[in-house]
């Protein structure tokens, strides 16, 4: 943009002259997490867990803090055993803005021991990912932005 | 409840619109609304606008667009349902009409993307599911979320990313038609295997595109539609429901549940048995070309594991079993989310009337049509079903 008062300035693609907004906005969100705060404790002390309602047994993943079926808020955590199988993956090449500096990564929904779903990155070479491929849920801590959080490696094939 | 008809529709040229703002753009169609039914501001008790947003300057769209289209002070909101937030506001004011709450009601769908970065874009769609549990960490993208059907299918099924492609091909085949659609040219298989992957096995020409466009509908009751014109489409069902936001909760990623949940309440409504012997066409929400197959089957055009079948076939071809997207769909004509459902629904009712014309015209023999409207990646379906006639059947 040159030194004009009017920001202006030509489409690279269209031609179509635009006004470049000055009002630039930075978003980042604060999560509340106290009422499943256990569960980062646990995720923090390697274990990935499932909340468990105490009054009908209905198992939570990702964990609640309320139960929808008999209205308890009365939860207790259970640690997943990590055994799964992959139902689906993708290989995410066009990526968000926000996920620029990470090289191409494979995302998996994998089915648990326990009969619930969980979605999480599969850490493997790219080109060996089957559906079907028996997993392991694990905690790590992620390289590129130092993050901990929860993963599947692949075990071997069926 | 009252019976509820499409007086007139509106669409503006879909594309990379960096020639106009929100509100000139939702003009563009609503003008073109107002044209072909007759229809003034004078006449309309209530105006919906269906846009997702996020992307364009406008936090009030509802109102900016009221204000420059000269609908200030009638009552208004903003709908939204993701991707299907068109067919959502067509809904709204559908009850508001059926229910004799309002007599004529437009509904404005209108999506300006191109306001952001295409990096930003795709952040804000990645976004559109169960942000803090899918997203953040794990950095889902909107054809990240499909591929995981495309993938499951595929195994499942035994189709072929050459399979999902020929959805692509005949999609942009009608858009080389249709002076609206953002794309205008023809693609081969070749062209679809060729373009790079985006998030596998999606590839680029499997995607739909980042579009900026309107649309708009304008509804009237039994009682109103005779002011105004000789020639109604009626609105003879509407089916919706919703999905879970985490895609993990699903339990099976071979199709749509809400999408085919949408579909049977839909065709209850209109007491349709065989879709595909008395539905003439069908506008079928295509953001991806997986998504046009799952459709074929959630519909229940076909079985089950056959939806690949049928476009390998060339039955969703005019002069197929049922013709799919003889628009261009979202894949060719472009997906301004906001306006998407809007537009299918406004295209099925030109088509009933044979308006269209050309090679893009359907043959209309029995008078039905149907627009399968899908927000986000199932977590919204509405399915609009669309009748000349009022209440038995037609020919």
């Amino acid at each position: 943009m040159s030194e004009q008062s009017i920001p202006i300035i030509k489409d690279e693609k269209t031609g179509s002259e635009v006004y470049v907004s000055k009002r630039i906005l930075e978003q980042r969100y604060l999560i509340p997490i106290s009422r499943i705060k256990d569960f980062f404790d646990n995720l923090k002390d390697g274990k990935v867990t499932a909340t468990k309602c105490k009054s009908c047994g209905t198992i939570y993943f990702p964990p609640k803090a309320d139960c929808d079926r008999c209205m308890s808020s009365s939860m207790e955590y259970i640690e997943l055993k990590g055994e799964a199988t992959l139902v689906s993956f993708t290989v995410v090449r066009v990526k968000p803005s926000t996920f620029s500096s990470f090289a191409d990564y494979a995302v998996g929904i994998g089915r648990m021991a326990e009969g619930i779903n969980i979605l999480a990155w599969i850490d493997e070479d790219l080109s060996r990912i089957r559906i079907g491929a028996k997993m392991r849920l694990v905690v790590m801590s992620r390289k590129v932005d130092n993050t901990i959080s929860y993963f599947f490696k692949i075990l071997g094939h069926e | 409840m009252r019976r509820v008809a499409i007086l007139g529709a509106g669409q503006s040229r879909f594309g990379k619109r960096t020639d106009v703002r929100l509100d000139e753009l939702a003009w563009e169609s609503f003008r073109e609304a107002m044209v072909e039914s007759g229809v003034t501001q004078r006449d309309i008790d209530s105006f919906i606008v269906s846009t997702l947003g996020g992307w364009s300057a406008e936090v009030l769209p509802a109102v900016v667009v009221g204000e420059y289209c000269g609908l200030t002070p009638k009552p208004t909101m903003r709908v939204e349902a993701a991707c299907a937030s068109g067919s959502a506001a067509v809904y709204q004011a559908y009850t508001m009409i059926a229910s004799g709450h309002a007599e004529v009601v437009s509904v404005i769908g209108v999506e300006k993307m191109s306001e952001s970065s295409t990096p930003t874009t795709v952040e804000l769609i990645g976004r559109a599911g169960n942000y803090f549990w899918e997203f953040e960490n794990y950095g889902m993208t909107f054809p990240a979320y499909y591929a995981l059907y495309a993938s499951s299918y595929m195994n499942r099924y035994g189709a072929t990313e050459e399979d999902l492609a020929l959805v692509a091909v005949k999609n942009h085949y009608y858009g080389s038609f249709n002076p609206k659609a953002h794309f205008q040219r023809r693609i081969s298989v070749d062209d679809v295997m060729k373009s790079i992957y985006v998030a596998d096995p999606l590839k680029l020409l499997d995607c739909s595109p980042i579009t900026d466009g309107s649309a708009t509908v304008i509804l009237a009751s039994e009682e109103s539609v005779k002011k105004f014109t000789n020639e109604p489409v009626w609105i003879r069902g509407i089916g919706a429901a919703s999905g879970t936001a985490n895609l993990s909760k699903r339990d099976n990623f071979l199709g749509l549940e809400a999408a085919r949940k949408a579909a049977d309440d839909a065709y209850k409504q209109a007491n349709i048995e065989r879709p595909i012997s008395k539905l003439d066409l069908v506008e079928a929400h295509d953001c991806f070309t997986i998504a046009e197959v799952m459709a074929y089957e959630d519909l229940r055009l076909v079985e089950r594991g056959e939806g690949y079948k049928l476009i390998k076939e060339e039955q969703t071809y005019k002069g197929g079993k049922i013709p799919v997207n003889l628009s261009g769909g979202l894949k060719a004509k472009g997906h301004p989310i906001g306006a998407t459902g809007v537009s299918m629904i406004g295209e099925l009712s030109k088509q009933l009337l044979g308006r269209i014309g050309g090679e893009r015209q359907a043959d209309i023999k029995h008078g039905w049509a149907l627009a399968h409207n899908v927000g986000g990646t199932g977590h919204y379906a509405y399915v609009t079903i669309l009748s000349l006639d009022k209440n038995g059947d037609v020919l």
